[in-house]
């Protein structure tokens, strides 16, 4: 059977049956209906060539002409890709389309409409809140379908994972990193100290609820690395993790639909702006900012005690 | 030639945005190692928030923070505030989705003992005759 033949029949499913069947039905070959097609190709050359080679050969065969082919590609990206860049609109140009009305009216009205001195701030927490709704969503079903994949429980936690698991809670009890900890001890209230200001002043400098829930994240797991995911758990439970993320999502959502509900900007929606600069400012900025931030720290550190063992403490 | 050079270098953030996205792309393709892939699928993101955020870029301009709010803010003292959001939303996703296909390779890590495509895609082949 010529390559092109097998290929046909491959197409027309003919051939799956002689890959995938089990053993006694592959002796049965010649009650095996014919294929449809007959050869069409008097098939020379490269297929010729190929028919004569052994497994290891057609395998090798392979890999050079995928790697041929996959340094033909990534060049062939690159020059394309060049020359789209050498008819987009030049970088640091005032006058690019994409600087229109819509960022000019985010520049000029931001102030007034949502009250924040930090105008990207104002525009994904007030203009686009809906958005950035949809974002937090997306970190909670992310943490949720990680949790379905890695979560412990009594159909995936076989011998061998709970031997595994006991022999990573030995290391981590008795193998001291005196460096580690030492210099933790000095980091972790500092990093704390940091994402809570990089939080509450999300409306008045760079960072916000995303940057400084990432800070806080990683500040848990500092604190996880020195004294192990037991000293977590002693303020930091399961229960308390799963509170603290539905409340924030919660509070994110009743807040956006109250903003929503009362017409967003530039109605009389009863919330109060303050004054622009100060902490207390920029009506349902900052406790967004602090919802989205719990949010994202309870993230971080799901992601990192269920990638290290299987659960949340 | 020189005139072609020349708008290269003017656009030098979109060709180093070009280059680190053929290079993730080529860790996407080069790659049989799973862990590798999502390294090179990283890169790429990042290859797309520069794009992004020097598409947002105006010489001169200062980023879109107040300095002083009794001033009224016009729009020739800052740079485009849109694509910065716009990034912000692409890291959020990428995050999210690095966390999710490392999950998918750690139970495959469990099932078939190893980490290459092709050994998992041979040693699934072979549970299912």
């Amino acid at each position: 059977m010529s390559a092109w033949k097998s290929f046909l029949g491959w197409v027309d499913g003919d051939a799956r049956e002689q890959w995938f069947s089990a053993p006694e039905k592959k002796q049965s070959e010649n009650k095996r209906k014919p294929s449809r097609h007959t050869d069409l190709t008097q098939s020379e050359g490269v297929f010729e060539l190929v028919k004569h080679l052994n497994k290891e050969q057609k395998r090798r065969v392979f890999n050079t002409l995928y790697y041929i082919s996959c340094v033909v590609v990534c060049i062939v990206m690159f020059f394309a890709l060049l020359l789209i860049i050498a008819h987009l609109p030049s970088f640091g140009d005032p006058s690019n389309p994409t600087n229109n009305e819509l960022s000019q009216y985010y520049i000029e009205h931001g102030l007034e409409d949502a009250g924040a001195v930090n105008l990207v701030g104002n525009m994904i927490l007030s203009y686009r809140v809906f958005d950035t709704f949809g974002e937090s969503s997306v970190l909670f079903l992310a943490t949720t379908s990680v949790m379905m994949l890695l979560l412990r429980d009594s159909r995936t936690y076989t011998d061998k994972l709970r031997r595994y698991f006991n022999r990573e809670d030995k290391a981590e009890r008795e193998v001291l990193d005196h460096l580690l900890r030492s210099c933790s001890r000095f980091l972790v209230p500092i990093v704390f100290t940091f994402g809570v200001y990089v939080i509450f002043n999300g409306h008045l400098s760079p960072g916000g609820g995303f940057a400084g829930g990432s800070i806080l994240g990683g500040g848990l797991i500092l604190y996880a690395q020195e004294f192990g995911t037991q000293g977590v758990s002693r303020y930091f439970t399961n229960h308390l993790y799963h509170i603290i993320k539905v409340t924030a999502l919660a509070i994110y959502g009743v807040l956006l639909l109250y903003y929503g509900f009362m017409g967003f900007n530039g109605l009389n929606n009863h919330i109060w702006l303050g004054v622009p600069g100060t902490i207390l400012s920029s009506g349902i900025i900052m406790p967004i900012n602090v919802a989205v931030g719990f949010e994202v720290a309870c993230t971080i550190y799901a992601f990192y005690s269920l990638f290290h063992k299987g659960e949340i403490k | 030639m020189k005139e072609l050079l020349a708008t290269l270098y003017h656009q030098r953030m979109l060709v180093t945005a070009a280059i680190l996205f053929v290079i993730g792309f080529g860790g996407l393709l080069f790659n049989w190692n799973l862990i590798k892939k999502i390294v090179g699928l990283n890169i790429m993101d990042t290859a797309v928030y520069l794009a992004l955020t020097s598409a947002g870029y105006v010489d001169g301009r200062a980023a879109p923070i107040l300095s002083d709010p009794s001033v009224p803010a016009k729009m020739s003292q800052f740079i485009n505030p849109v694509p910065t959001g716009l990034v912000l939303t692409g890291i959020v996703v990428s995050v999210s989705f690095t966390a999710f296909s490392l999950a998918l390779t750690v139970r495959l890590y469990r099932k078939y003992g190893t980490l290459y495509l092709d050994d998992i895609l041979f040693r699934a082949k072979r549970s299912v005759d």
